[in-house]
């Protein structure tokens, strides 16, 4: 816990030099929820009622949810930072330290992570009261969304950890990082809801970690979910997670033993 | 106590492909073995001060590498302080720090004081120690006065002692040195190797210095060992190179021990 604490106020220390770029980004973020309201007005405006699930106003709060979630998720970051540090023999500063490489690291991008979303909490609501017209500001199954938000959060960060440890076979990831990118953002229900998909595609998702990384909680948030099926999905979540850790531990420890060290 | 025997490192690397094979190497990549260290052992006592020289590419840094643990050796042993180094054993990394002159271990956009919060709390220290030691750390290096700016804004000696803080907070039995003094000027040099020996004398810290300054080793060590593609070919006292070599000045000695093996 006094890690924790320290981390959180070196990152906080962190966080004040580059605040501006991050309110900045987030803005900026925004502006694409702005056009999924008109274009889906103009989806909906066809009389339909509910398009895979979702009313017209459920599908604008869906996009906010996608949003705030991926940005607080996101951890592509990490993971460009880990390939560095593995290119550049600066993970020496991780390696040696007492409390382990992979901990002290999970502590860092969470007192990251809380921070940011600290910092844009405000923002946020504020941003969602302007568009308060088209918000569905019913939350259902808030304890649940919020374990299921914690699972992904650890699900994305043991992804990203996975990917920048692969640094030290292929040496350059950017590529690989790029696709899984694009891959995830359709597979994860950024792009759009799953329910859209056909049914078999949708059934075959459930078989990777994506869809557990965003579409999941946010699903369960909007109360789209039966309480048997939000169980089950948050037991997938929870089994991904010990798979992937454990992929993550045997894939640090063989990487350690091949890591050279270069840069130095 | 360090024991190192019949120490070997081979790197496998890759190689550049020459325009003509740029499409084969897409399939089938081509390696080579460079072997970094060949067939080196020695032993250095607890308290002791060991210079490790050679030439660029020699393998010090290598051998020192492996001696902290950062990488596996290909064959051979080492044991510092009844330990495996790369086992990373928490023990271990407790007694050991490691200083690289061209890798820093603070956090680049935030104070230095911030950086050994984080590093204290990793160490198990109280808040109240490790404010202690900073105070008493600082005000012998001089740099008091320095601690709340961030890194980024410190001069190359300033940012040098401030590592040298880090490493030495949780007062470590065993510190490796690589290339302490790099880019320092003539007077931070001095106050640099004033201070780890006087850390020396009063810890009995068992210290090895790689550097290519060899006022640094002369000043702070009495028994060098040479390296030259990564074999030893000197392992005793500065004294005893001294009194067996026509020249005076340390360096030229070196240079003529180096130039000796090259030639062969």
């Amino acid at each position: 816990m006094r890690i924790q604490k320290a981390a959180f106020k070196l990152k906080l220390s962190e966080f004040t030099i580059y605040r501006s770029n991050v309110f900045l980004n987030f803005f900026f973020g925004c502006v694409p929820l702005l056009v999924y309201i008109f274009l889906w007005k103009a989806i909906y405006g066809n009389g339909l009622e509910r398009i895979g699930g979702y009313s017209y106003k459920q599908m604008i709060t869906y996009y906010v949810l996608i949003f705030l979630c991926s940005e607080v998720l996101d951890a592509r970051d990490n993971t460009v930072k880990m390939s560095e540090m593995i290119q550049g023999g600066q993970i020496h500063n991780y390696l040696l330290k007492p409390v382990g490489f992979l901990s002290l690291n999970y502590r860092l991008y969470q007192a990251e992570k809380m921070i940011y979303l600290l910092n844009i909490g405000i923002p946020f609501l504020a941003f969602c009261l302007a568009i308060h017209k088209f918000i569905y500001w019913k939350a259902y199954n808030l304890l649940f969304f919020v374990i299921s938000f914690c699972l992904a959060f650890v699900l994305k960060y043991m992804i990203g950890c996975i990917l920048g440890l692969i640094t030290t076979w292929v040496e350059e990831i950017t590529g690989l990082l790029d696709l899984l990118n694009n891959v995830e953002k359709f597979l994860s229900g950024s792009l759009i809801p799953l329910t859209l998909l056909p049914s078999g595609l949708n059934m075959a998702l459930s078989f990777f970690p994506f869809k557990y990384t965003l579409f999941v909680p946010v699903d369960i948030y909007m109360g789209n979910m039966k309480s048997q099926d939000m169980g089950i999905s948050i037991g997938i979540q929870a089994v991904w997670c010990i798979v992937l850790g454990l992929v993550l531990i045997i894939l640090k420890n063989e990487a350690f033993k091949k890591y050279s060290g270069y840069g130095s | 106590m360090i024991s190192v025997n019949r120490l070997c490192k081979t790197y496998k690397v890759r190689q550049q492909t020459s325009s003509k094979n740029i499409l084969k190497s897409l399939f089938q990549s081509e390696y080579r073995y460079v072997k970094a260290v060949q067939d080196i052992s020695f032993e250095i006592e607890q308290g002791e001060m060991a210079g490790l020289i050679g030439l660029n590419g020699a393998g010090k840094t290598t051998t020192l590498k492996m001696m902290a643990g950062l990488i596996h050796p290909s064959e051979g042993t080492v044991t510092v302080n009844g330990f495996i180094p790369h086992e990373l054993k928490k023990e271990f990394l407790k007694k050991i720090g490691l200083v690289m002159g061209n890798k820093s271990q603070l956090w680049w956009d935030i104070s230095a004081y911030d950086s050994f919060e984080l590093e204290g709390q990793i160490y198990g220290l109280t808040l109240k120690q490790i404010k202690e030691k900073i105070v008493d750390l600082a005000d012998l290096l001089d740099v008091k006065e320095l601690l709340g700016i961030p890194v980024r804004k410190l001069s190359l000696g300033e940012r040098m002692k401030m590592e040298l803080i880090l490493v030495l907070l949780h007062e470590p039995s065993v510190l490796f040195l690589d290339e302490p003094t790099i880019g320092l000027d003539i007077i931070s040099q001095k106050k640099l190797r004033d201070f780890v020996k006087r850390y020396n004398y009063e810890k009995k810290s068992t210290t090895i210095i790689t550097s290519h300054n060899m006022k640094d080793v002369e000043e702070l060590c009495k028994r060098i060992i040479v390296i030259d593609h990564g074999t030893v070919i000197y392992d005793g006292l500065i004294e005893d190179l001294k009194k067996y070599s026509k020249e005076s000045d340390f360096e030229e000695i070196v240079a003529k021990l180096l130039q000796g093996t090259q030639g062969q």
